[in-house]
Protein backbone atom coordinates (compact mmCIF):
# COMPACT_ATOMS: atom_id res chain seq x y z
CA UNK A 1 0.00 0.00 0.00
CA UNK A 2 2.86 2.34 0.90
CA UNK A 3 4.47 1.45 -2.38
CA UNK A 4 1.21 2.17 -4.22
CA UNK A 5 1.16 5.73 -2.83
CA UNK A 6 4.68 6.35 -4.11
CA UNK A 7 3.85 4.83 -7.50
CA UNK A 8 0.71 6.97 -7.87
CA UNK A 9 2.80 10.08 -7.23
CA UNK A 10 5.12 9.02 -10.04
CA UNK A 11 2.32 8.46 -12.56
CA UNK A 12 2.32 11.96 -14.15
CA UNK A 13 6.11 11.78 -14.61
CA UNK A 14 5.70 8.28 -16.00
CA UNK A 15 3.15 9.46 -18.55
CA UNK A 16 5.29 12.43 -19.58
CA UNK A 17 8.33 10.18 -19.94
CA UNK A 18 10.27 12.10 -17.30
CA UNK A 19 11.35 9.16 -15.14
CA UNK A 20 14.91 7.86 -15.29
CA UNK A 21 15.21 4.36 -16.80
CA UNK A 22 15.50 2.53 -13.45
CA UNK A 23 12.49 4.22 -11.88
CA UNK A 24 10.52 3.76 -15.05
CA UNK A 25 11.18 0.03 -14.96
CA UNK A 26 10.12 -0.14 -11.30
CA UNK A 27 6.85 1.68 -11.98
CA UNK A 28 6.20 -0.46 -15.03
CA UNK A 29 6.65 -3.70 -13.03
CA UNK A 30 4.41 -2.40 -10.26
CA UNK A 31 1.68 -1.37 -12.68
CA UNK A 32 1.73 -4.81 -14.21
CA UNK A 33 1.05 -6.43 -10.86
CA UNK A 34 -1.26 -3.84 -9.23
CA UNK A 35 -4.73 -3.38 -10.70
CA UNK A 36 -5.63 -0.29 -8.63
CA UNK A 37 -2.46 1.55 -9.70
CA UNK A 38 -3.04 0.45 -13.29
CA UNK A 39 -6.55 1.93 -13.03
CA UNK A 40 -5.05 5.15 -11.69
CA UNK A 41 -2.72 5.29 -14.67
CA UNK A 42 -5.65 4.80 -17.02
CA UNK A 43 -7.77 7.57 -15.47
CA UNK A 44 -4.83 10.00 -15.31
CA UNK A 45 -4.01 9.37 -18.98
CA UNK A 46 -7.67 9.93 -19.90
CA UNK A 47 -7.77 13.22 -17.98
CA UNK A 48 -4.60 14.48 -19.66
CA UNK A 49 -5.97 13.49 -23.05
CA UNK A 50 -9.20 15.41 -22.41
CA UNK A 51 -7.32 18.47 -21.20
CA UNK A 52 -5.21 18.37 -24.38
CA UNK A 53 -8.36 19.14 -26.39
CA UNK A 54 -8.17 22.70 -25.15
CA UNK A 55 -6.63 24.72 -27.98
CA UNK A 56 -4.14 27.34 -27.02
CA UNK A 57 -4.52 30.75 -28.70
CA UNK A 58 -2.36 31.33 -31.74
CA UNK A 59 -0.87 34.53 -33.07
CA UNK A 60 -2.67 35.73 -36.21
CA UNK A 61 0.48 37.33 -37.64
CA UNK A 62 4.19 37.76 -37.04
CA UNK A 63 5.27 40.08 -34.25
CA UNK A 64 8.55 40.92 -35.96
CA UNK A 65 7.48 44.18 -37.73
CA UNK A 66 5.96 45.55 -34.50
CA UNK A 67 9.00 44.52 -32.44
CA UNK A 68 11.34 46.10 -34.96
CA UNK A 69 9.29 49.33 -34.91
CA UNK A 70 9.41 49.51 -31.11
CA UNK A 71 13.12 48.77 -31.10
CA UNK A 72 13.80 51.57 -33.60
CA UNK A 73 11.75 53.97 -31.46
CA UNK A 74 13.75 53.03 -28.35
CA UNK A 75 17.03 53.42 -30.19
CA UNK A 76 15.99 56.85 -31.46
CA UNK A 77 14.87 57.92 -27.99
CA UNK A 78 18.05 56.61 -26.38
CA UNK A 79 20.18 58.63 -28.82
CA UNK A 80 18.65 61.94 -27.76
CA UNK A 81 19.87 63.54 -24.55
CA UNK A 82 16.35 64.75 -23.85
CA UNK A 83 14.83 61.30 -23.69
CA UNK A 84 11.96 61.09 -21.22
CA UNK A 85 13.59 59.87 -17.98
CA UNK A 86 16.52 62.24 -18.44
CA UNK A 87 14.25 65.16 -19.29
CA UNK A 88 11.97 64.44 -16.33
CA UNK A 89 14.93 64.31 -13.93
CA UNK A 90 16.41 67.49 -15.37
CA UNK A 91 13.11 69.38 -15.07
CA UNK A 92 12.70 68.19 -11.50
CA UNK A 93 16.17 69.47 -10.60
CA UNK A 94 15.44 72.88 -12.15
CA UNK A 95 12.12 73.13 -10.33
CA UNK A 96 13.73 72.19 -7.04
CA UNK A 97 16.47 74.78 -7.56
CA UNK A 98 13.97 77.52 -8.45
CA UNK A 99 11.63 76.75 -5.56
CA UNK A 100 14.38 76.49 -2.98
CA UNK A 101 15.81 79.82 -4.20
CA UNK A 102 12.36 81.48 -4.07
CA UNK A 103 11.76 80.12 -0.63
CA UNK A 104 15.08 81.54 0.61
CA UNK A 105 14.39 84.96 -0.94
CA UNK A 106 10.90 84.93 0.51
CA UNK A 107 12.19 84.03 3.95
CA UNK A 108 14.85 86.78 3.80
CA UNK A 109 12.24 89.28 2.61
CA UNK A 110 9.90 88.24 5.40
CA UNK A 111 12.63 88.66 7.98
CA UNK A 112 13.62 92.04 6.56
CA UNK A 113 10.05 93.33 6.31
CA UNK A 114 9.28 91.96 9.76
CA UNK A 115 12.27 93.84 11.19
CA UNK A 116 11.29 97.11 9.46
CA UNK A 117 7.70 96.83 10.70
CA UNK A 118 8.89 96.13 14.22
CA UNK A 119 11.21 99.11 14.11
CA UNK A 120 8.41 101.39 12.81
CA UNK A 121 5.99 100.04 15.38
CA UNK A 122 8.53 100.56 18.11
CA UNK A 123 9.21 104.09 16.91
CA UNK A 124 5.50 104.96 16.82
CA UNK A 125 5.06 103.44 20.25
CA UNK A 126 8.04 105.24 21.71
CA UNK A 127 6.86 108.53 20.20
CA UNK A 128 3.41 108.04 21.70
CA UNK A 129 4.99 107.21 25.03
CA UNK A 130 7.10 110.32 24.76
CA UNK A 131 3.97 112.38 24.13
CA UNK A 132 2.46 111.03 27.30
CA UNK A 133 -0.31 109.12 25.70
CA UNK A 134 0.13 106.09 27.87
CA UNK A 135 -3.54 105.59 28.45
CA UNK A 136 -4.26 105.44 24.75
CA UNK A 137 -1.27 103.16 24.27
CA UNK A 138 -2.59 100.72 26.80
CA UNK A 139 -5.77 100.42 24.85
CA UNK A 140 -3.97 99.79 21.58
CA UNK A 141 -2.92 96.27 20.78
CA UNK A 142 0.08 95.25 18.61
CA UNK A 143 -2.19 94.78 15.61
CA UNK A 144 -3.76 98.18 16.13
CA UNK A 145 -0.38 99.83 15.83
CA UNK A 146 0.27 98.08 12.59
CA UNK A 147 -3.15 99.00 11.17
CA UNK A 148 -2.79 102.55 12.34
CA UNK A 149 0.61 102.87 10.66
CA UNK A 150 -0.44 101.23 7.45
CA UNK A 151 -3.94 102.63 6.91
CA UNK A 152 -3.70 106.08 8.41
CA UNK A 153 -0.06 107.05 8.28
CA UNK A 154 -0.84 110.77 8.28
CA UNK A 155 -3.22 110.56 11.25
CA UNK A 156 -0.70 108.46 13.08
CA UNK A 157 1.93 111.10 12.45
CA UNK A 158 -0.52 113.77 13.57
CA UNK A 159 -1.27 111.85 16.72
CA UNK A 160 2.41 111.59 17.45
CA UNK A 161 2.91 115.30 16.86
CA UNK B 1 25.43 33.74 -37.25
CA UNK B 2 23.38 34.13 -40.43
CA UNK B 3 26.68 34.05 -42.28
CA UNK B 4 27.42 30.74 -40.58
CA UNK B 5 23.94 29.45 -41.40
CA UNK B 6 24.26 30.67 -44.97
CA UNK B 7 27.49 28.72 -45.27
CA UNK B 8 25.69 25.60 -44.07
CA UNK B 9 22.80 26.20 -46.44
CA UNK B 10 25.19 26.73 -49.34
CA UNK B 11 26.78 23.43 -48.47
CA UNK B 12 23.40 21.75 -48.99
CA UNK B 13 22.11 21.88 -45.43
CA UNK B 14 18.98 23.58 -44.27
CA UNK B 15 18.11 24.79 -40.78
CA UNK B 16 16.36 21.54 -39.85
CA UNK B 17 19.51 19.60 -40.58
CA UNK B 18 21.57 21.71 -38.17
CA UNK B 19 21.92 20.18 -34.71
CA UNK B 20 19.47 22.08 -32.43
CA UNK B 21 22.21 22.81 -29.90
CA UNK B 22 24.47 24.08 -32.63
CA UNK B 23 21.60 26.16 -34.02
CA UNK B 24 20.98 27.71 -30.61
CA UNK B 25 24.66 28.58 -30.26
CA UNK B 26 24.68 30.19 -33.69
CA UNK B 27 21.49 32.08 -32.91
CA UNK B 28 22.88 33.44 -29.64
CA UNK B 29 26.14 34.40 -31.34
CA UNK B 30 24.17 36.28 -34.01
CA UNK B 31 22.04 38.03 -31.40
CA UNK B 32 25.13 39.06 -29.45
CA UNK B 33 26.66 40.67 -32.52
CA UNK B 34 23.34 42.46 -33.15
CA UNK B 35 22.63 40.93 -36.55
CA UNK B 36 19.18 41.77 -37.79
CA UNK B 37 18.66 38.45 -39.55
CA UNK B 38 19.44 36.55 -36.34
CA UNK B 39 16.98 38.71 -34.43
CA UNK B 40 14.29 38.08 -37.04
CA UNK B 41 14.90 34.32 -36.84
CA UNK B 42 14.75 34.42 -33.06
CA UNK B 43 11.45 36.35 -33.01
CA UNK B 44 9.82 34.09 -35.59
CA UNK B 45 11.02 30.95 -33.88
CA UNK B 46 9.90 31.89 -30.38
CA UNK B 47 6.83 34.10 -30.86
CA UNK B 48 4.09 31.45 -31.03
CA UNK B 49 5.16 29.52 -27.95
CA UNK B 50 6.02 32.69 -26.05
CA UNK B 51 2.59 34.13 -26.83
CA UNK B 52 0.92 30.94 -25.66
CA UNK B 53 2.84 30.99 -22.36
CA UNK B 54 2.12 34.68 -21.80
CA UNK B 55 -1.55 34.25 -22.69
CA UNK B 56 -1.97 31.37 -20.26
CA UNK B 57 -0.52 33.56 -17.52
CA UNK B 58 -2.23 36.86 -18.32
CA UNK B 59 -5.47 35.59 -19.90
CA UNK B 60 -5.57 38.61 -22.20
CA UNK B 61 -4.29 38.46 -25.76
CA UNK B 62 -3.37 42.15 -26.10
CA UNK B 63 -1.42 42.15 -22.85
CA UNK B 64 0.23 38.86 -23.81
CA UNK B 65 1.24 40.34 -27.18
CA UNK B 66 2.71 43.43 -25.51
CA UNK B 67 4.66 41.37 -23.00
CA UNK B 68 6.05 39.08 -25.72
CA UNK B 69 7.12 42.09 -27.80
CA UNK B 70 8.80 43.59 -24.75
CA UNK B 71 10.55 40.28 -24.03
CA UNK B 72 12.06 40.27 -27.53
CA UNK B 73 13.30 43.83 -27.10
CA UNK B 74 14.83 42.89 -23.73
CA UNK B 75 16.60 39.96 -25.35
CA UNK B 76 18.02 42.27 -28.01
CA UNK B 77 19.27 44.64 -25.33
CA UNK B 78 20.45 42.11 -22.75
CA UNK B 79 21.60 39.08 -24.69
CA UNK B 80 25.20 40.03 -23.93
CA UNK B 81 24.50 39.17 -20.28
CA UNK B 82 23.62 35.59 -21.28
CA UNK B 83 26.68 33.61 -20.18
CA UNK B 84 25.57 30.24 -21.50
CA UNK B 85 25.29 28.62 -18.03
CA UNK B 86 21.80 27.43 -18.95
CA UNK B 87 20.08 26.78 -22.23
CA UNK B 88 19.21 29.93 -24.11
CA UNK B 89 15.49 29.14 -24.31
CA UNK B 90 15.18 28.55 -20.55
CA UNK B 91 16.96 31.89 -20.03
CA UNK B 92 14.51 33.52 -22.43
CA UNK B 93 11.41 31.95 -20.87
CA UNK B 94 12.63 32.96 -17.41
CA UNK B 95 12.85 36.55 -18.70
CA UNK B 96 9.39 36.25 -20.25
CA UNK B 97 7.96 34.80 -17.06
CA UNK B 98 9.38 37.73 -15.04
CA UNK B 99 7.83 40.20 -17.48
CA UNK B 100 4.46 38.42 -17.23
CA UNK B 101 4.73 38.56 -13.46
CA UNK B 102 5.49 42.31 -13.58
CA UNK B 103 2.61 42.92 -16.00
CA UNK B 104 0.21 41.12 -13.70
CA UNK B 105 1.42 43.07 -10.69
CA UNK B 106 1.07 46.36 -12.57
CA UNK B 107 -2.44 45.34 -13.63
CA UNK B 108 -3.38 44.66 -10.02
CA UNK B 109 -2.12 48.09 -8.98
CA UNK B 110 -3.91 49.70 -11.95
CA UNK B 111 -7.11 47.91 -10.94
CA UNK B 112 -6.86 49.36 -7.45
CA UNK B 113 -6.62 52.87 -8.91
CA UNK B 114 -9.11 52.22 -11.74
CA UNK B 115 -11.96 53.57 -9.60
CA UNK B 116 -10.51 57.03 -10.21
CA UNK B 117 -10.39 56.58 -13.99
CA UNK B 118 -13.20 56.59 -16.57
CA UNK B 119 -14.37 53.13 -17.72
CA UNK B 120 -12.21 51.72 -20.53
CA UNK B 121 -13.61 49.82 -23.48
CA UNK B 122 -12.45 46.24 -23.85
CA UNK B 123 -13.96 45.82 -27.29
CA UNK B 124 -10.66 45.73 -29.17
CA UNK B 125 -9.45 42.91 -26.94
CA UNK B 126 -12.68 40.99 -27.39
CA UNK B 127 -12.47 41.39 -31.17
CA UNK B 128 -9.00 39.90 -31.05
CA UNK B 129 -10.25 36.94 -29.01
CA UNK B 130 -12.90 36.35 -31.67
CA UNK B 131 -10.22 36.35 -34.38
CA UNK B 132 -8.25 33.84 -32.36
CA UNK B 133 -11.23 31.57 -31.86
CA UNK B 134 -12.25 31.75 -35.50
CA UNK B 135 -8.86 30.45 -36.49
CA UNK B 136 -10.00 27.03 -35.28
CA UNK B 137 -12.46 25.96 -37.94
CA UNK B 138 -15.42 23.85 -36.90
CA UNK B 139 -18.95 23.31 -38.20
CA UNK B 140 -21.72 25.09 -36.22
CA UNK B 141 -22.57 22.10 -33.99
CA UNK B 142 -18.99 21.02 -33.51
CA UNK B 143 -18.08 24.63 -32.84
CA UNK B 144 -20.67 24.81 -30.07
CA UNK B 145 -19.65 21.49 -28.54
CA UNK B 146 -15.95 22.26 -28.80
CA UNK B 147 -16.53 25.71 -27.33
CA UNK B 148 -18.54 24.29 -24.46
CA UNK B 149 -15.95 21.62 -23.69
CA UNK B 150 -13.11 24.11 -23.96
CA UNK B 151 -14.96 26.45 -21.61
CA UNK B 152 -15.43 23.69 -19.06
CA UNK B 153 -11.79 22.62 -19.25
CA UNK B 154 -10.71 26.26 -19.00
CA UNK B 155 -12.85 26.76 -15.90
CA UNK B 156 -11.33 23.60 -14.35
CA UNK B 157 -7.83 24.92 -15.07
CA UNK B 158 -8.77 28.25 -13.51
CA UNK B 159 -9.57 26.47 -10.28
CA UNK B 160 -5.97 25.34 -9.89
CA UNK B 161 -3.66 27.51 -7.79
CA UNK B 162 -1.52 30.00 -9.73
CA UNK B 163 1.63 27.89 -9.31
CA UNK B 164 -0.10 24.63 -10.20
CA UNK B 165 -1.55 26.24 -13.30
CA UNK B 166 1.81 27.59 -14.39
CA UNK B 167 3.59 24.28 -13.90
CA UNK B 168 0.84 22.44 -15.74
CA UNK B 169 0.90 24.96 -18.58
CA UNK B 170 4.66 24.69 -19.01
CA UNK B 171 4.70 20.92 -18.76
CA UNK B 172 1.52 19.85 -20.47
CA UNK B 173 0.82 22.52 -23.07
CA UNK B 174 4.29 23.86 -23.77
CA UNK B 175 6.13 20.55 -23.42
CA UNK B 176 8.95 21.80 -21.20
CA UNK B 177 10.83 19.25 -19.15
CA UNK B 178 10.42 19.35 -15.37
CA UNK B 179 14.02 20.53 -15.06
CA UNK B 180 13.42 23.39 -17.51
CA UNK B 181 10.15 24.41 -15.83
CA UNK B 182 12.06 24.60 -12.53
CA UNK B 183 14.66 26.94 -14.07
CA UNK B 184 12.00 29.12 -15.72
CA UNK B 185 9.94 29.46 -12.55
CA UNK B 186 12.97 29.71 -10.26
CA UNK B 187 11.87 26.82 -8.05
CA UNK B 188 13.26 23.36 -7.20
CA UNK B 189 12.63 20.35 -9.40
CA UNK B 190 11.00 18.54 -6.49
CA UNK B 191 8.55 21.42 -6.07
CA UNK B 192 7.65 21.25 -9.77
CA UNK B 193 6.97 17.51 -9.44
CA UNK B 194 4.74 18.06 -6.40
CA UNK B 195 2.85 20.90 -8.11
CA UNK B 196 2.40 18.85 -11.27
CA UNK B 197 1.04 15.89 -9.29
CA UNK B 198 -1.34 18.14 -7.36
CA UNK B 199 -2.52 19.82 -10.57
CA UNK B 200 -3.25 16.47 -12.22
CA UNK B 201 -5.08 15.17 -9.14
CA UNK B 202 -7.19 18.32 -8.89
CA UNK B 203 -8.01 18.24 -12.60
CA UNK B 204 -9.07 14.63 -12.30
CA UNK B 205 -11.48 15.55 -9.51
CA UNK B 206 -12.76 18.72 -11.21
CA UNK B 207 -13.37 17.05 -14.58
CA UNK B 208 -15.28 14.30 -12.81
CA UNK B 209 -17.45 16.89 -11.08
CA UNK B 210 -18.09 18.63 -14.41
CA UNK B 211 -18.91 15.22 -15.93
CA UNK B 212 -16.42 15.65 -18.74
Amino acid sequence: MKNCKKIIQKIPEYIYGELPAEEKALVFTHLKNCSSCAKELKTTSAVLKKVSQLKRPALPSSLYPAVLGKLEQRKAAAGKFWNLPFAAGFCLLILLAVFSNNHNTYSIRNINSGNTANEEKKSTKSKLVAEGLNEEIDLLSELDYKILDELFPEQAKALIK
Amino acid sequence: MPAALDALENAGYNQRMVNPREEEKLLVAGLKTGEEQAFKMFVEKYQARAFSVAYSYLKNSEEAKDVVQESFIRVYEKVSSFKGDSKFYTWYYRLLFNLCHDAKRKKKIANIFSIFLPAKSEESSKEYEVVLKEKIKYGPEEKFAAGELAGKIESCLDKLSAKEKLVFELKHYQGFKIKEAAVILGIKEGTVKVLLFRAVQKLKKLLKEEEI
